[in-house]
């Protein structure tokens, strides 16, 4: 058995993965279009503020024009407004891109994790899961809402300014770009340096939360088993791997920044003082110069802005790794292309010499055959571990054999499609699980628009109306998560109930009455014979007396079958189960033999 | 307010060192910043000015340049230092937060974590602390250096000419009071989109816990449209919050811009009355530029901070949270305990108010093995969990070896009570560490003793890598009966003075519960056990046996005693077994016993 899943591999930047990143952007292509309409012009309007100054400043001021003053201030002020209004627009529009893209991310993800089968959910802690849906996509949402429109905004300036530079003077420009290599040099020596601290950044950050999912969970035994000064111990080493793997990105990006910072400076040394020589031998002129010096300026600029970006698209690579990898995570119960709707179920079910294991060739049922007809009760019996939950498992198709068939009414349950086989066979399962909510949303759970009364009709026929009504809010009483404000008996027979409502075709009792008393047990025992007549029923119970009115009894050992027929027959037949039954029963029966 | 300086005084206090040397280097940072103007001015008036002694350019062009290039190592080893410096900072002061966070919501008691749901605890522990961390860091260093940037620049220009400098300022006020409004209206924005992220993680951890059931009743469309009204509600959120943003940062931006508009148009209006040089405006005008940068990212900062207070006060809420179930001042360590556990009319509700216990009254002589029978939800769980104190009775007390629980010191109460909860929990670790949880450092030889007893050893050395094998979360590849087992194992492990098995062979076979309870008979000896059970079998042989009927104890005495009486436990025992008689009698066969 191995539960944990493997992280990645250090591999360098992913086009794959930018790839995938922009065809999220497709949908919004208009509003990335407007966005970056909006940068620009805002970036040109900011353009146009020295503009106005040295036109105001040279031409008025300096003439005395008070009234072209007046009116130059006036356009000005326009100006600024216009300047607010496209802003509003380009900062919305960003985050609305970035928004909706998340938000697709996000449905996606959590769309996969539906489709997604008990294998994966068998290895992935939930916290690792949650990661994907919390940490992983606000990375995506840092590139998306600033970056992308950036790198597009910020390069169009750099490439402008580049050539009104060479314009200026060729070898000036080529002076100072020959800072660009340096640049890309850091880049690329840092790339591979930082990709690995990124993801291994988010691989600690998704290990402390699977840590932190798990240990909240399960906070009452901790509690019981007093380990809480050695679990903060572990948290502290898992929070701390978090903290170190932080502090080495960190340590790289404070490098990395004025690394950049550095180079810029020194471009710009070496233009004044190359262009300073130049104007001395009065072969560049001093007006040339000053225009020169503003522009690298500029130049750098865009370029520390791009560094910046980087770093958000290195984190973004890192977040968007992982989810793409789930969103990759192979479904491995899927529906045929051709799935046909299973027709409501009459209740024939065949097991054709069925083998299955979860992993490998570890198998856990081996050669099952059994042929159930509609309307029979089969009660599953034997031993912790021998295969019972695993067969009915594979009955709904939550595994798929590995060998043999299943079949419904002659329908091999691949064949059909999943919603339509599982909508009709209602399982309870051996630990009842209920969502936070009211008692009435959980029995409503598999018969959505089910009605008050009809829900009501079945909590009274199974008897646990009365302990419903016992509660203050009765069928509105929050139960909350897993249910916790029931006791386990109560949580089961509300499972319970909401099995029968769903109203299945084929009930499956996997343990479902385990922790509920005799008495209460009796009362479901009586309104299943009339809630189950003419359906097929499978029965998984220890307690022997839960099954003895089955119509065939079948002993599992090892994943097959050793034994079948009815209570009297394999009392008779003095095998397995009449083993089992006399070791249950021989203790009460004798009675004061203590 | 008091959010941000409990924040700070928490978490930062001890950094205060930190925060001082990266202060200064912003300090550092900007006057070098402010400092930059004269260097190139510097080099460009050399040029202009002695174009005649071209080697003394040459040289002076030189050192200058040298100077600019050491102004540029100089302000890199300052920004290297101050960026390392405040996201340590930060990172310390996240890891504290967490653990913090942690180690209370671990020991918060039970009746906090009936209502708690984990995804929203763990969204408080990772993006709330994050949100908080971004402010002890970036915003905080962001923050100062704007402000030493605004107050230097503005102070500079109202000492060279402070009513040129008053009238080109007068946006200001202006200024503030869009700031205050902006975290205003921004403030609980955020704070509703942190819930929100809150709600979303708990939805996707719920359906993801309970996928078994989901997939069982093929409710994915159900489920999706749940979570789709998370996701669309944290879009929603988010857009509004795009929306207050994308109007109050322009705003900011526009009215530290109406101080350039100011600085000509009133500038000029002097210069052309006379009062006010060309070099005056220029001046003016370079200083109202170096404003622009720290006004424009004031909105952001501000934006930082309402986000990390909207975290801290989630995350307080949560420190704030009392445990009700702690050592109180005069708690005595219980050494060693021989096991006598009396319930002095003990009535206990849970928060919805209905009496669960109800005048509850038992003694508990050391070493008996006691049974308790009673129907679904009469109670029978609740009498095990106030053992180990997780609530509190409301009146009436609960005594281990005649020391009220509540003044027993609860690590060594608890460590002196195993416990197998009717809800069998394992943590994704191997076998081994299951068994030892109690004890990480328990020998194998303990564990395997006690897994023989929960008879799961026999299973476990099937398995390629024995005790070493690794289960999945709740123990997820194991069948319900080897998990129940594991969780028997665990609770003897612990070697504890008072057992309780709340209905532990619930999901048990016939032949390895009766295999079970033998080895229990042995283990039991020298041991308070209290037996939880459905079945009679169970509960046969226990020394007394205790019948709960809606909190009161309605049938008491041993096996014979109460097979006397035709009470609950007599029926309960001819249902169980009456019948059952006449079927094995009718086939023929005496009883083996
Ligand atoms: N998800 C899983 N991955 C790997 N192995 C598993 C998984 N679930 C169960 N097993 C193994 O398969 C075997 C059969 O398990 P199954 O749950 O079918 O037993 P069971 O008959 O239902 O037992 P019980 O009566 O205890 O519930 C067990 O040995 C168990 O360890
Ligand atoms: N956390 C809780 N909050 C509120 N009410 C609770 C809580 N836990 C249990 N109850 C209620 O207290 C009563 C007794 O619960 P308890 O778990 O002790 O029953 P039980 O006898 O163990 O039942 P079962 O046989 O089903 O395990 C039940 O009515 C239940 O609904
Ligand atoms: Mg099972
Ligand atoms: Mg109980």
């Amino acid at each position: 058995m191995s539960f944990h899943d493997e992280e990645p591999q250090t591999r360098g930047f992913d086009p794959a993965i930018a790839r995938r990143l922009l065809g999220y952007l497709r949908p919004c292509t208009k509003q990335l279009v407007l966005a970056i309409v909006l940068v620009l012009s805002a970036s040109a309007i900011s353009l146009v503020g020295p503009l106005i100054t040295r036109m105001a400043v040279d031409d008025y001021i300096m003439v005395g024009n008070m009234r072209g003053l007046d009116l130059i201030m006036l356009a000005w002020l326009l100006v600024l407004g216009t300047n607010w209004f496209i802003s509003y627009w380009r900062i919305y529009t960003m985050s609305w891109i970035g928004q909706r893209v998340v938000h697709s991310i996000r449905r996606d993800l959590f769309e996969h994790l539906m489709r997604l089968s008990f294998d994966y959910y068998d290895k992935v802690p939930v916290g690792k899961t949650i990661t994907r849906f919390t940490s992983d996509v606000d990375r995506l949402n840092e590139l998306l809402t600033s970056g992308i429109v950036n790198v597009v905004s910020e390069s169009l300036m750099l490439i402008g300014i580049m050539v009104i530079m060479m314009r200026l003077d060729l070898r000036l420009a080529l002076l100072c770009f020959a800072v660009l290599p340096v640049l890309g040099y850091l880049v690329t020596g840092f790339r591979s340096k930082i990709t690995r601290s990124e993801r291994d950044e988010r691989t600690k950050v998704s290990e402390m939360n699977a840590y932190l999912q798990e240990n909240i969970s399960g906070v009452r035994v901790v509690q019981a088993f007093c380990r809480e000064d050695e679990n903060l111990r572990r948290f502290d080493k898992v929070s701390r791997a978090v903290y170190d793997a932080a502090m080495r990105v960190i340590y790289l990006f404070s490098f990395f920044w004025p690394c950049v910072d550095l180079t810029s400076v020194i471009g710009t040394v070496a233009v004044l003082w190359y262009g300073g020589l130049q104007v001395a031998n009065g072969s560049l002129s001093f007006g040339t110069l000053i225009a020169f010096i503003a522009y690298v300026g500029q130049f750098f600029g865009p370029i520390r802005n791009l560094s910046q970006v980087y770093r958000v698209l290195q984190r973004a690579m890192a977040g968007g790794e992982r989810i793409f990898r789930l969103l990759d995570t192979e479904v491995s119960i899927k529906e045929r292309p051709d799935a046909v709707e299973l027709p409501r179920i009459k209740g024939d079910v065949v097991f054709d010499n069925v083998y299955f294991a979860y992993e490998g060739d570890n198998y856990v049922i081996r050669g099952f055959d059994l042929d159930v007809k509609a309307g029979e009760t089969i009660a599953l019996v034997g031993h912790t571990g021998a295969g019972k939950t695993s067969i009915i498992n594979l009955l709904s198709r939550m595994y798929d054999v590995n060998e043999g068939r299943i079949l419904i009414d002659g329908h091999d349950v691949r064949d059909v499609t999943l919603s339509s086989l599982r909508k009709q066979v209602a399982i309870v399962l051996q630990e009842p699980f209920l969502f936070a909510g009211s008692i009435k949303e959980n029995l409503r759970y598999g018969k959505p628009d089910a009605s008050d009364s009809e829900i009501e009709s079945v909590c009274k026929r199974l008897g646990i109306d009365d302990f419903i009504r016992r509660f203050p809010l009765g069928y509105d009483t929050e139960v909350e998560e897993r249910g916790s404000k029931l006791s386990s008996g109560q949580r089961q027979l509300v499972s319970f109930a909401r099995a029968l409502l769903a109203d299945p075709a084929i009930l499956i009792l996997d343990e479902a009455t385990a922790s509920i008393d005799t008495y209460t047990e009796r009362l479901i025992q009586a309104a299943l014979r009339e809630l189950l007549k003419g359906r097929t029923s499978f029965v998984i119970a220890h307690r022997l007396s839960t099954i003895r009115e089955a119509d065939r009894i079948v002993v599992v050992e090892n994943g097959t079958i050793v034994e079948q027929g009815t209570h009297d027959q394999l009392i008779k037949a003095r095998g397995q189960y009449y083993h089992l039954y006399t070791m249950q029963y021989a203790r009460e029966l004798n009675v004061g033999a203590s | 307010m008091r959010v941000l300086a409990r924040l700070f005084k928490a978490y930062a206090k001890h950094q205060w060192h930190l925060y001082v040397v990266t202060l200064f280097l912003i300090g550092v940072e900007v006057v070098l910043n402010v400092y930059l103007p004269q260097l190139s001015r510097a080099i460009v008036d050399t040029v202009v000015e002695s174009t005649s002694d071209l080697s003394f350019v040459r040289s002076y062009l030189f050192s200058q340049s040298l100077l600019y290039l050491v102004w540029g190592l100089i302000r890199s080893v300052v920004v290297f230092v101050e960026i390392y410096l405040f996201e340590k900072t930060a990172e310390t002061v996240s890891l504290k937060i967490r653990r913090d966070l942690y180690d209370h919501v671990q020991r918060l008691d039970f009746s906090f974590h009936n209502k708690a749901r984990t995804g929203d605890l763990m969204s408080r522990v990772t993006s709330d602390v994050q949100a908080m961390r971004e402010l002890a860091g970036f915003g905080i260093v962001q923050l100062v250096y704007c402000l030493l940037m605004i107050l230097l620049v503005v102070g500079w220009m109202v000492y060279c000419n402070p009513s040129y400098a008053l009238a080109c300022l007068m946006s200001m006020p202006l200024l503030l009071v869009a700031a205050v409004r902006y975290s205003a209206r921004s403030g609980p924005v955020f704070r509703a989109i942190q819930d929100q992220i809150a709600s979303m993680t708990a939805k996707v951890q719920e359906s993801v816990s309970g996928i078994r059931v989901v997939k069982a009743f093929a409710q994915e469309d159900h489920e999706r449209a749940q979570f789709g009204k998370e996701n669309d509600g944290i879009l929603a959120k988010n857009l509004q919050a795009a929306k207050i943003n994308a109007f109050y940062h322009p705003a900011m931006d526009f009215l530290a811009s109406l101080g350039g508009v100011g600085v000509i148009w009133y500038g000029g209006r002097l210069y052309m009355s006379g009062a006010l040089t060309a070099g005056d405006i220029t001046a003016f005008l370079s200083y109202l530029w170096m404003l622009i940068w720290p006004v424009r990212s004031m909105g952001w900062v501000i934006g930082m901070f309402q986000r990390g207070i909207a975290g801290s006060q989630r995350v307080f809420e949560v420190l704030d949270e009392r445990r009700r179930i702690s050592d109180s001042r005069g708690s005595t360590p219980l050494q060693r305990i021989t096991g006598r556990v009396h319930f002095d009319d003990v009535t206990f509700s849970y928060d919805s108010g209905e009496k669960v216990l109800d005048h509850f009254t038992l003694e508990i002589e050391p070493g008996e093995t006691i049974g308790v029978l009673g129907m679904t939800g009469s109670g029978k769980s609740t009498v095990g969990a106030l053992i180990p104190r997780f609530y509190d009775a409301d009146s009436g007390t609960i005594l281990v070896d005649g020391v009220d629980v509540r003044n027993a010191e609860l690590k060594s109460l608890r460590s002196h009570v195993g416990i197998v909860p009717q809800d069998t929990f394992l943590f994704s670790a191997s076998i081994r560490e299951n068994i030892a949880y109690h004890d990480p450092n328990m020998d194998l030889e303990r564990v395997i003793e006690a897994a023989k007893a929960a008879q799961i050893h026999d299973f476990v050395e099937t398995l390629p890598q024995r005790y070493e094998t690794v289960v999945g979360e709740r123990g997820i590849g194991l069948s319900g009966g080897q998990r129940q087992r594991v969780a028997i194992a665990r609770a003897i492990a612990t070697d504890p003075k008072i057992l309780i098995l709340d209905d532990s062979t619930a999901s048990v076979d016939a032949e390895t519960e009766s295999a079970i309870q033998e080895s229990l008979r042995e283990i039991a000896k020298g041991r308070t056990t209290i037996i939880i059970s459905q079945k009679v079998s169970s509960v046969r042989y226990a020394d007394r046996i205790v019948v709960l009927k809606d909190g009161r104890i309605v049938e008491l005495g041993t096996h014979e005693e109460l097979m006397a009486r035709d009470g609950f436990y007599s029926r309960l025992h001819a249902a169980q077994t009456g019948s059952d008689l006449s079927s094995i009698e009718a086939s023929g066969e005496g009883m083996v016993v």
